[in-house]
């Protein structure tokens, strides 16, 4: 009863929100404005123009919440025998022949982000495919263990912060890029240690281990 | 002089650098976490001579770009963050939390969350910093212990659920105006169902991840299993998060008509608020449920005010009082009520008792933290309902001014179970209990922020400024 | 029905099957599926939001969407370690 009762009334509202979207006139939007000031980046695919340039400091921010879910991932997970790996000679050679493509793939996914849909995200979530493939296969997570996986995840984060603080220096403002030709290059620099430090993040979060790295009991 | 660039950047590179450093290397972490929230406390002080500025993040402008700005209402949410981070840390209470693994980290992680969410124009960009505080709220209530893994649990499950409906909202808000910056939000003048629905779908986001009722059922039990520093930090600064965005939206993206039609609302989920959490209180068994429950009851007065804040620049001066004095009062008894549980070795309310004359400072922040969450002269509490009385009052709303007077009589009532405690007789070794030096830090600010009236009025005079 | 409204309507959808799932649904696991769930019917409004009638669409919520994608992948991660969590306390 309570069920139908909360049903029809989520039902209800969504139809309103709808009616809204009938309603109500769109306003332009700033497709426009991305347009007149892509120059300006060095970037041609205005996807990565927003998310790298105009509106960087979203996107310094949402690096900074996957290196959040990793230290909060390896304060809080419980420790647990992580489960057996996949050994059969099919896993192992799909392994051995897709690990190198994912990561020729994933340099280029991150290279044409610039022009084309692409980009570091894409390109980190494919390497992170990568990395769990290979895992989960038996080799040993050396990348996201220990010292190099606190610094891998953390380096995305460090890597824009160092950048805002760099071009400061040059342009007075944090995260204000110099001219097209350097833009770009601070771009295609953050873009790449971004990528891989969303790899390694997300292959953290993939295993989700005790922050000390130290396996579960009876673990073999 | 730093350029005000600088300055606002310094908001968050300074925590989140600091947090990377403290995830980075576990050694040093609670040093770190201590010394950054000092800095941090340092850096929001200079930053009241900059009021009024407002920059550019990469050098574009709205709309293209994310603008920062802290004018009149940003500061003392700052401030507020930058007190209860830094006494909170030095605290024993603090010091134990930050001794656990990544607990470091998370604490600069929600640090630079806040700064950064107090200080952003942007709808968007305030998404994601709500859910940078969000999640690192939850991980630091997940903490506490065993028992803090199920209230951890639901607390992400309604904080995650809020900020979806408030990212709802903002594709509304952008599909209605271009914009994603609050103030040009404001400038299109939206009305009619353009109006309406982003501004039910964030109004109902933030309403569930403050806690307010009837919104509440996750907050008490969290708020309650979590690590006292922890607790001092979710009820004294992260619900007030959510409460910020709702006063931001309502009094500068929707016009004032608006929020007069919808004051009716507000006043009746602030007045729900406060009876229930009264309520909540009075059945309370725990110490940390009763302080819980008065933080349901309190977080009411943001609603309240806000229902009367139309056209009214003196009933938001109340809100910030408010959230103000509750914040400082409500982090200065959490760290109190650690060393009271301590030195009686339970935290029944019901037998607990004197904990002895060495914790004359814990006492004397209960003391005084309770005065300022009654709202009695001279402390902060009663700066924001005497505001609030008159705000009302000049719209015709005499009943305000004796409902918040007996709304101190209900707060004195169940704050009496706490209180009740210190004159039973000292039946119990204070063992290692902290003296309490940071929450009667914390107390004392409570209610010299009483005195802060003519401040506040300037904030605000600088808000208006362009 | 343009394809704006289309879309718009696929995501309101998706908002609500999630927003009923995470109210009616007990499990931790699927109230964290219900989120996700609802998370997209979110983004999936930016998306909408973005068509243009005879125009390449606006290039900002496409952008939008993507940071909240992978804030939705953070969130759903330390959820999933938190279910975990409690249901190793639980068993202790």
């Amino acid at each position: 009863m309570a069920a139908a009762f909360l049903g029809g009334f989520i039902a209800l509202a969504c139809l309103a929100l709808f009616a809204a979207v009938l309603v109500a006139p769109a306003a332009p939007g700033l497709e426009a404005a991305v347009a007149a000031a892509l120059p300006e980046t060095g970037v041609t695919n205005p996807v990565t123009g927003v998310l790298l340039d105009f509106r960087g400091y979203d996107t310094l921010l949402e690096v900074a919440v996957i290196a959040l879910a990793v230290i909060g991932a390896a304060a809080l997970a419980p420790r647990e025998t992580p489960p057996a790996p996949l050994a059969g000679p099919v896993a192992t050679a799909a392994a051995a022949v897709l690990a190198p493509a994912i990561v020729l793939f994933s340099g280029y996914l991150l290279w044409t982000g610039g022009a084309r849909p692409g980009g570091a995200f894409q390109a980190g979530a494919l390497l992170a495919g990568g990395l769990v493939l290979l895992e989960i296969t038996g080799s040993r997570p050396w990348w996201r263990r220990g010292l190099s996986g606190r610094l891998g995840a953390a380096a995305g984060t460090a890597a824009f912060l160092i950048a805002g603080l760099g071009v400061m220096a040059a342009t007075g403002r944090f995260l204000d890029y110099p001219g097209p030709d350097w833009g770009y290059a601070v771009i295609l620099a953050i873009e790449a240690v971004a990528a891989v430090s969303v790899a390694v993040a997300l292959s953290a979060l993939f295993a989700a281990e005790p922050g000390d790295g130290r396996p579960g009991e009876g673990a073999p | 002089m730093v350029s005000p660039d600088a300055a606002l950047a310094a908001l968050f590179v300074l925590p989140l650098t600091g947090a990377l450093a403290a995830f980075a290397a576990p050694r040093a972490a609670a040093a770190l976490a201590i010394g950054v929230s000092w800095a941090n406390a340092a850096l929001v002080g200079g930053l009241y001579g900059m009021v009024g500025a407002r920059i550019a993040l990469g050098g574009h402008a709205a709309p293209l770009g994310v603008a920062l700005r802290l004018d009149g209402l940003a500061w003392p949410f700052l401030a507020l963050a930058g007190a209860l981070f830094a006494f909170a840390a030095s605290a024993t209470a603090g010091r134990a939390l930050l001794a656990k693994p990544g607990a470091a980290a998370l604490w600069l992680t929600l640090l630079a969350g806040l700064n950064a969410l107090f200080v952003s124009a942007d709808a968007f960009n305030l998404y994601i910093t709500l859910e940078v505080v969000s999640l690192a709220a939850v991980a630091l209530t997940a903490l506490g212990g065993p028992a803090a893994g199920a209230p951890a649990l639901r607390y992400l499950f309604v904080s995650l659920g809020g900020s979806i409906f408030y990212l709802a909202g903002v594709a509304f808000f952008y599909r209605a105006t271009g914009a994603l910056d609050i103030g040009l939000i404001g400038a299109a003048g939206l009305s009619g169902p353009a109006l309406a629905a982003p501004l039910a779908l964030t109004t109902l986001g933030l309403l569930l991840k403050a806690g307010a009722a009837p919104f509440h059922f996750w907050l008490p039990p969290a708020h309650a299993a979590a690590a006292p520093a922890a607790s001092a930090l979710l009820s004294g600064v992260v619900v007030k998060a959510a409460l910020y965005v709702l006063i931001r939206l309502w009094t500068d993206a929707a016009p004032p008509e608006a929020l007069d039609a919808a004051a009716p609302v507000f006043r009746v989920l602030g007045l729900a608020a406060l009876g229930v959490g009264a309520l909540g209180a009075f059945r309370a068994t725990r110490l940390k449920a009763l302080i819980a429950f008065s933080t349901v009851a309190q977080i009411g007065y943001a609603p309240l005010a806000l229902g009367f804040a139309a056209g009214s620049p003196l009933a938001v001066q109340a809100l910030v009082a408010f959230m103000a004095a509750h914040g400082l009062a409500k982090g200065a008894i959490f760290l109190a009520a650690d060393g009271l549980r301590r030195a009686n070795g339970h935290d029944a309310l019901d037998s607990l008792a004197d904990p002895g004359s060495r914790l004359g400072p814990t006492k004397g922040a209960i003391g005084l933290g309770v005065v300022a969450l009654m709202g009695l002269p001279p402390s902060g509490g009663f700066l924001a309902k005497w505001t609030l009385a008159e705000a009302a009052t000049a719209q015709g709303h005499w009943w305000m001014a004796p409902l918040l007077a007996g709304a101190a009589v209900l707060t004195g009532v169940y704050m009496l179970r706490l209180v009740s405690a210190l004159v039973r007789a000292p039946a119990c070794a204070d063992g290692d209990a902290p003296r309490g030096w940071s929450a009667l830090a914390l107390a004392v600010a409570a209610v010299a922020l009483g005195f802060s009236g003519p401040m506040l009025s300037a904030l605000m005079l600088a808000e208006a400024a362009p | 029905m343009t394809s704006e409204a289309l879309y718009a309507a696929v995501a309101l959808a998706l908002f609500g099957l999630g927003w009923a799932g995470l109210l009616l649904k007990a499990a931790p696991l699927r109230k964290l599926i219900a989120l996700n769930v609802m998370s997209l019917g979110a983004l999936m409004l930016l998306v909408a939001f973005a068509w243009r009638p005879d125009a390449p669409p606006d290039p900002v919520p496409h952008a939008l969407a993507i940071t909240g994608i992978v804030v939705a992948v953070a969130a759903t991660a330390l959820g999933l370690v938190l279910i975990r969590r409690v249901r190793a306390d639980r068993d202790r």
